[in-house]
C-alpha cells in the first residue's frame, strides 16, 4: 500500500513539474499570431549604425515579438543599391529595407514598394511624430516611415565670429546678412596668395546648396506634379546666381576644386577653411571628432520666404513580400518608430533626428549635451511646415545629375548662370518627358 | 671618350628609372602615411607626409572594426581556387588553339574572344539568375568556379606564348611517341613559366580586388571578402579615410608578396641549342 | 606551275585528323562547359533584353529595334563613343611603347632589379581611391603639383580636370601611368622567352644594341605585341573606373565613356534594355576592329 502511494506521489509530482515547466516556457510569451515568421531585412549602412541595429535594436524587437525572426542582410552603403536592383530584377529582394530618402520614389513609382498609406493612418498618430509624410508622393500615398531625419542646418564656426566680434547668426538673417557677414569672415590672401578662411561654402549640392536658395526665392525646381521643370523661371536663376556670385564675384566662397583639395564637403568645416555652411544633422557627429572646433547651428537665413531641405532614410516594404511577412515587417517598423527606448538609443547614437516627438523634445535629443547646443534649427522647419523634401520622383537621380552637371559649369565660372540654367532646364525637361511619357 | 659617354648614358638611364620608380611609389607612400594619421590631418594643403602623431592604433582599430581576419581568409580562398582553376583551364584551351587543328577552330576562338567584348554590367543580372538556380546564392562558388572553366584573357595570353614556341619541339616529341597531353605537360608548361606566373599574378589580383562580385552574391557577413570589408568604411555621408587606407594597405600585401615570389619564374627561357640536341 | 596547283588543292582540302580533333575536344572541354553553363545563356539573355524596355522592377516590354534606333540619334551616346575612341587611340599605343621600353630596361640581370620591377607594379595593385586622391592633388588648379612645376617654367596654371579640353588628356596620362606595370609584366615574360644565343650571335656579327632590338627583339615579340594591342583595344574601349572615380563623366560630359554611360543607364536610371543595346553596339565595334587586326596580323606577326 505505501509503495503505491509513493509511486503515485512521484507521478503526481512529475506531472506537476511538467506542467510548471510547460507553463514557464509557454506562459511568458505573448501569443500574437503564434506562428513563426522570418523576415529578411536589407540594411545599407556603415560600421556604427549597423552594430546598433544588429546588437541592440533587433534583439529588443525579437524579445517583444518572439514569433518574428529578423534576418539582417547588411551591405555597405555604396554597393547596396546596385545589389538591391539586381535582387529585385531576379526576384530575390529582401522583405523590407532601408531606402536612401532620395531613391525611394524610383522604386515606388515602378511598383516595387508596398503602399503603406492605410496602415499608417491606422497605426500612427500624426501629432506624435515628425516627418511622417516625408515618403509620400504627389497623390498623397505614403511609401515608407523614416528611420531618422536629416534636416539641413546652418553651421557656423564660433571662433571665427568671436575673432572679428561679429554676432552669431539668428532668425533675422537673410541673404544680405549672409553675404555681408561672409565678406567680413573671409580673410585676406596671405603671402602665398591663398585664402586661409572663407566666409561661406557655396556648393553645387542639392540639399546643402541650391535647393534651399531656389525655394527661398519663391522659385521651384520641379512643379507640384514633379513632372515639369521650372528651372527657366527668373526666381530660380536669380537664386543660383546669388550662390555663384559668392564664388566668383564676391570671392567669399572657395571653388569646388579648392574645397575638394581640403577633403570636400565633410572636411572643409572642421578644417576651418570655411566659417559657415549648410549641412545635415548627421555631420555633427563627424565635426565632434575635431575636439577644438567651437561651433553651433542656426536656422538657415531666409530669402523671400523660409525654405529648408530635409532628407530621411525610410523603411520601405517589398511589394512582393507575402502578406504575413509584410505584416511582420510592419511590426518591426512600428516598433522602431514608436518604442521610446529604441528611439532614444538611435538618437543618442547621433545617426539623425528621431521621429518620435516625445524623444525629440527630451534629453535624448534637444536637451542633449552634445554639440551643436542649438538643435532647434533641425526641428523647426518640419514643425513649422517649411521643411521640404527634394522634389523626389521616379527619375530623380537622372535629372539631378543633369542639373548639377550643367550648373557645374557656371560654378566653375566657365559659362553664365543664365546659360547654364537654361541648358539644365532643357535637359531636365527631356528626362522628365521620357520618364513620364508612358 | 666612348666609355665616358657610355657611363653618362648609363647614369642618366638609372636616374630616369629611379625617378620613374619613385613616382610609382608615391600613392603607396601616401597610403602608408594616411594609415598612420589622425582623420584631421588627412586632407591638408600642402599634404603632410610624416604624420604627427603617428597613430599605430589604426592597425589594431581596423582589425577590430570589421572581422578583418575572416574577410582576409575568404578573399584568399576564393582567389587561390580561382587562380589555380584559371591556370589549368586556360592552358588547356590555349594549347588546343595554339597547336591543334580541328574544324571550327577560328570560329570558336572568335566566340571566346567575343565574350571579352561585352561589358559585364549587362550580363550581371542573367548570370545572377543562373547562380540563383544553381543554389549558389550566398556561397563563394560564383566567385571562383566560373574561372575554372577558362577565361578569354588567360586563353588569349597563353595562346600567344604557346604559338611563339618553336613547333619543332612538338615534332621531336611526337617522334619520341608522346601524346598531346604529354607534349602539353612536359614541354609547353615548363617552357611557359614566365607566362604562367604572369597569368597567375594577374588573375589572383583580379579576384582579390573584385568588389562587385562578392557584393552581389554574398548575403551572410561572415562570408564577405576583404574588398567588401573595406567598403564598410564608406558611409552615406562620410568616409573614414584613415581606416580605409589602413585596410587597403594590408590588403595589398599578399599581392605584393605574390608578385615578388613570381619574379623567381622570370628566368631566361630555352636556348636554341637545347632543341637541336 | 604544278606546285601552285598542288598548293591550292591542299588548301582547299584541309583534312582533319580525327585523333587530333578528339584531343582538341579534351583540351577544350572546360571552356566548352563554361561557355554553355555560364556564358552563352547570359549573353543571349542580355541580347534579347536589348530589344526590350526593362526597368528591372516590372516585366520587360518588347519594343523591337527601338533602343537601337534611339541610340543612333542620341547625341550623348555618340559623343561618348567619340570620347572613348579618342581615349583608346591615344592611350593604347602610348602605353604599349612606354611599357616596352620599361620592360627592356627591367630585363637586366642586376641586383635589386626586383625592387625596381615591384615599384613599377605598385600602381597596378594600389587602391584606386588612393590613386584618384593622388592625381586629383597633382591636377589641382590651385595647389597642384603639376601647375607648380609648370609655374617654375612660366606656364600659367591650368584647370586640368575642369577644362573640357584638358580633362580627357589628364585622365589618359593617369591611366597610362597606372597601366605601365601591367603591360610591363607581360612584356617581361615575353622577353624571357627570347633565347640569349640570338643576341650572342648578333653581337659577334657586330650589331649595335639598337639593331639587336630592331631585328631580334621586336619581331620575336610580335605575338605579344599583338596580344597587348588587342587586349588594349578591348579594355580601353570598356574604360570605366577612371572617369567614374575621377570626374564622374564631366565636365560637360567631356570624360563620359561608353561604359560609364551604360552603367548609369542600367543601374542608376533603370533602363536596362537601353543599356544592353549600347553594350551590343560596343561589342560589335570592338569585334569588327579586332577581326581586322586578326586578318592583318599575317603581315607583321611572326610566330
Amino acid at each position: 500500500m505505501g509503495k503505491r502511494i509513493k509511486s503515485i506521489g512521484w507521478f503526481l509530482m512529475f506531472l506537476v513539474s511538467m506542467g510548471l515547466l510547460l507553463y514557464g516556457c509557454g506562459g511568458k510569451k505573448q501569443a500574437t499570431t503564434g506562428k513563426q515568421v522570418e523576415i529578411r531585412f536589407g540594411y545599407p549602412g556603415a560600421v556604427g549604425d549597423y552594430q546598433a541595429i544588429k546588437d541592440q535594436v533587433i534583439p529588443m524587437f525579437e524579445e517583444a515579438h518572439p514569433n518574428i525572426k529578423v534576418n539582417l542582410e547588411y551591405q555597405p552603403w555604396g554597393q547596396f543599391w546596385t545589389k538591391l536592383k539586381t535582387q529585385i530584377a531576379a526576384g530575390e529582394a529582401p522583405d523590407f529595407w532601408v531606402s536612401d530618402g532620395v531613391y525611394f520614389m524610383e522604386y515606388a513609382d515602378r511598383g516595387a514598394l508596398k503602399d503603406l498609406t492605410d496602415w499608417v493612418k491606422r497605426d500612427f498618430e500624426e501629432k506624435d511624430f515628425l516627418g511622417l509624410d516625408f515618403a509620400s508622393d504627389p497623390d498623397g500615398r505614403i511609401w515608407g516611415i523614416p528611420r531618422e531625419i536629416q534636416t539641413i542646418a546652418f553651421y557656423y564656426n564660433k571662433e571665427a565670429f568671436n575673432e572679428i566680434g561679429l554676432s552669431y547668426p539668428d532668425e533675422t538673417w537673410d541673404w544680405d546678412t549672409l553675404l555681408s557677414s561672409a565678406k567680413k569672415l573671409t580673410k585676406d590672401p596671405g603671402s602665398d596668395k591663398r585664402i586661409s578662411q572663407y566666409g561661406f561654402y557655396s556648393t553645387n549640392w542639392v540639399s546643402g546648396g541650391w535647393f534651399n536658395f531656389i525655394y527661398q526665392n519663391k522659385g521651384r525646381i520641379l512643379d507640384e506634379t514633379r513632372t515639369k521643370s521650372m528651372l527657366n523661371q527668373p526666381e530660380a536663376i536669380e537664386a543660383v546666381k546669388y550662390m555663384v556670385d559668392m564664388i566668383h564675384k564676391h570671392k567669399v566662397s572657395p571653388t569646388g576644386e579648392v574645397a575638394g583639395s581640403f577633403g570636400g564637403l565633410d572636411a572643409v568645416f572642421p578644417a576651418k577653411v570655411v566659417a559657415m555652411y549648410f549641412n545635415n544633422y548627421g555631420m555633427s557627429a563627424v565635426f565632434n571628432q575635431t575636439k577644438d572646433l567651437d561651433y553651433d547651428a542656426a536656422i538657415l537665413p531666409k530669402g523671400k520666404v523660409r525654405a529648408v531641405s530635409y532628407n530621411a532614410n525610410p523603411y520601405v516594404i517589398n511589394a512582393k513580400a507575402t502578406p504575413e511577412r509584410a505584416q511582420a515587417a510592419w511590426e518591426f517598423i512600428k516598433f522602431f518608430a514608436s518604442n521610446e527606448a529604441v528611439q532614444k538609443l538611435w538618437s543618442e547614437g547621433g545617426f539623425g533626428i528621431p521621429i518620435l516627438k516625445k524623444v525629440v523634445y527630451s534629453k535624448s535629443f534637444i536637451d542633449a549635451p552634445t554639440k551643436p547646443s542649438n538643435k532647434l534649427p533641425f526641428i523647426e522647419p518640419l514643425e513649422k511646415g517649411y521643411g521640404l523634401p527634394m522634389d523626389l520622383n521616379k527619375c530623380w537621380q537622372e535629372w539631378r545629375t543633369a542639373l548639377s552637371q550643367n550648373i557645374g559649369l557656371a560654378w566653375m565660372g566657365q559659362v553664365s548662370v543664365e546659360t547654364a540654367m537654361l541648358n539644365a532646364h532643357k535637359e531636365v525637361q527631356e528626362i522628365l518627358d521620357r520618364a513620364f511619357s508612358k | 671618350m666612348r666609355r665616358k659617354i657610355n657611363i653618362v648614358k648609363k647614369v642618366f638611364a638609372y636616374l630616369l628609372l629611379t625617378f620613374g620608380a619613385l613616382t610609382m611609389i608615391i600613392p603607396f607612400l601616401w597610403m602608408i602615411s594616411t594609415a598612420l594619421k589622425e582623420p584631421g590631418q588627412i586632407f591638408t594643403m600642402p599634404p603632410v607626409w610624416i604624420p604627427k602623431p603617428v597613430v599605430w592604433e589604426n592597425f589594431s582599430r581596423v582589425w577590430n572594426a570589421i572581422p578583418f581576419g575572416k574577410f582576409f581568409l575568404n578573399s584568399f580562398k576564393v582567389s587561390l581556387l580561382g587562380t589555380l582553376g584559371t591556370l589549368i583551364s586556360c592552358s588547356w584551351a590555349a594549347f588546343a588553339f595554339a597547336r591543334l587543328r580541328f574544324p571550327g577552330k577560328d570560329a570558336f576562338f572568335a566566340i571566346v574572344m567575343l565574350t571579352m567584348m561585352i561589358p559585364g554590367q549587362v550580363t550581371m543580372i542573367p548570370v545572377f539568375v543562373i547562380m540563383k538556380y544553381l543554389g549558389w546564392y550566398d556561397t563563394h562558388f560564383p566567385l571562383w568556379v566560373p574561372s575554372c572553366f577558362g577565361q578569354a584573357f588567360g586563353i588569349f595570353l597563353l595562346r600567344q606564348f604557346f604559338m611563339s614556341l618553336p613547333s619543332e619541339l612538338d615534332d621531336a616529341a611526337k617522334i619520341d611517341g608522346c601524346n598531346y597531353f604529354e607534349i602539353y605537360w612536359r614541354i609547353y608548361l615548363p617552357l611557359s613559366k614566365p607566362a604562367l606566373a604572369t597569368l597567375g599574378v594577374l588573375t589572383f589580383m583580379g579576384s582579390w580586388n573584385n568588389l562587385l562580385g562578392p557584393v552581389i552574391y554574398l548575403k551572410t557577413i561572415e562570408k564577405f571578402t576583404l574588398m567588401v570589408g573595406l567598403s564598410f568604411f564608406q558611409g552615406q555621408y562620410y568616409t573614414d579615410y584613415s581606416l580605409l587606407m589602413t585596410g587597403a594597405l594590408i590588403s595589398i600585401l599578399p599581392i605584393l608578396v605574390l608578385y615578388i615570389v613570381a619574379q623567381k619564374y622570370f628566368v631566361q627561357g630555352i636556348a636554341l641549342t637545347e632543341i637541336k640536341g | 606551275m604544278q606546285l601552285k596547283i598542288r598548293d591550292k588543292e591542299i588548301k582547299n582540302k584541309v583534312s582533319y585528323n580525327k585523333q587530333e580533333t578528339l584531343w582538341a575536344l579534351f583540351f577544350l572541354s572546360p571552356k566548352i562547359i563554361g561557355l554553355v553553363f555560364f556564358t552563352l545563356g547570359p549573353v543571349i539573355a542580355s541580347f534579347l533584353i536589348s530589344f526590350t524596355d526593362w526597368d528591372l522592377v516590372s516585366k520587360p516590354i518588347w519594343i523591337g529595334l527601338d533602343n537601337y534606333k534611339h541610340l543612333i540619334r542620341n547625341d550623348v551616346f555618340v559623343k561618348s563613343l567619340i570620347t572613348t575612341c579618342y581615349y583608346t587611340v591615344v592611350s593604347v599605343p602610348l602605353g604599349l611603347v612606354l611599357s616596352l621600353l620599361l620592360a627592356v630596361a627591367m630585363n637586366q640581370k642586376i641586383k635589386g632589379i626586383v625592387v625596381f620591377r615591384t615599384a613599377f607594379f605598385l600602381p597596378v595593385i594600389s587602391s584606386m581611391v588612393a590613386i584618384a586622391l593622388l592625381w586629383r592633388w597633382i591636377y589641382n588648379s590651385q595647389y597642384g603639383l603639376l601647375n607648380y612645376f609648370l609655374g617654375l617654367i612660366c606656364i600659367p596654371p591650368q584647370n586640368w580636370l575642369g577644362n573640357t579640353k584638358l580633362a580627357m588628356p589628364s585622365l589618359i596620362a593617369m591611366s597610362v601611368w597606372k597601366g605601365l606595370g601591367y603591360n610591363m609584366m607581360i612584356w617581361l615574360a615575353a622577353l624571357q622567352g627570347i633565347p640569349e644565343d640570338l643576341y650572342e650571335a648578333a653581337r659577334i656579327d657586330g650589331a649595335s644594341k639598337w639593331q639587336q632590338f630592331k631585328n631580334i627583339t621586336v619581331p620575336l615579340l610580335s605575338p605579344t605585341t599583338f596580344l597587348l594591342l588587342i587586349l588594349g583595344l578591348i579594355n580601353s574601349f570598356q574604360v570605366f573606373e577612371q572617369s567614374f572615380v575621377m570626374t564622374g563623366g564631366g565636365p560637360a560630359k567631356a570624360t563620359l565613356t561608353i561604359v560609364l554611360y551604360l552603367f548609369s543607364n542600367a543601374f542608376e536610371w533603370l533602363r536596362m534594355g537601353y543599356a544592353s543595346a549600347m553594350a551590343y553596339i560596343l561589342a560589335l565595334i570592338i569585334f569588327v576592329l579586332t577581326l581586322i587586326q586578326f586578318k592583318y596580323q599575317k603581315k607583321w606577326v611572326h610566330y
